[in-house]
């Protein structure tokens, strides 16, 4: 039988201390590769790297949060289950609402970052909100 | 399904923080299962019925309907 409970105190601390870290990593190859890329360079390799340099920050953050889950309990796990399935579905509801809304002439060009960060708002609203029902 | 948590926690004179540091979850984690908002896994259940010294059914019961 698996186990379903949580590894100790001091790990999970040493695991958000790489979620935060892989977050900084990110934020700095963000503001870099935005710094590089808003010059137009020529050249594709740096184009290419500053593009390799922004998403691979952001896969580093992504596994650190994944790793960070896989040390919670069951409990802990279920409620982000459900924030994460709550945050899929209010993006996806976002993402049709905006396409719609686009092709009736409401509003113009939505960028693509909206989506990721609808869905992490949603997320961490979730958590907040299922930490006080279930303080 | 039911569960005496909360009476069996009581016997032992346990806070629900140490429970929960027992049984390797949080403290949230039981006061949700006391609660009935959460109901846990056969692993975590059995570990739960271990630490008061019981059978699983002398801590978690089946209601009907369940």
């Amino acid at each position: 039988m698996s186990d379903t409970t949580a590894v100790g105190p001091r790990s999970n601390l040493r695991q958000a201390g790489w979620v935060a870290g892989a977050l900084l990593l990110w934020a700095v190859a963000m503001v870099v590769a935005g710094r590089v890329l808003d010059d137009h360079p020529s050249s594709v390799w740096l184009r290419g790297a500053m593009v390799a340099a922004a998403v691979g920050g952001f896969s580093a953050w992504v596994a650190a949060l994944v790793r960070f889950l896989q040390t919670q309990d069951e409990f802990a796990k279920r409620v982000h289950l459900i924030a994460l399935a709550l945050a899929f579905m209010v993006t996806m509801t976002a993402m049709v609402a905006g396409d719609v809304l686009q092709a009736a002439g409401f509003i113009g060009d939505v960028s693509l970052d909206t989506i990721w960060m609808t869905m992490l708002a949603v997320w961490w609203l979730s958590m907040i909100a299922a930490a006080r029902y279930y303080r | 399904m039911k569960n005496r948590l909360r009476v069996r926690r009581a016997e032992e004179n346990w806070s629900q923080a140490e429970l929960g540091m027992r049984a390797g979850v949080s403290r949230q984690a039981i006061n949700a299962i006391e609660t009935g908002k959460y109901e846990p896994g056969l692993v975590l259940a059995m570990k739960i019925a271990r630490l008061f010294g019981r059978r699983v059914e002398e801590v978690f019961e089946l209601e009907d309907g369940d």
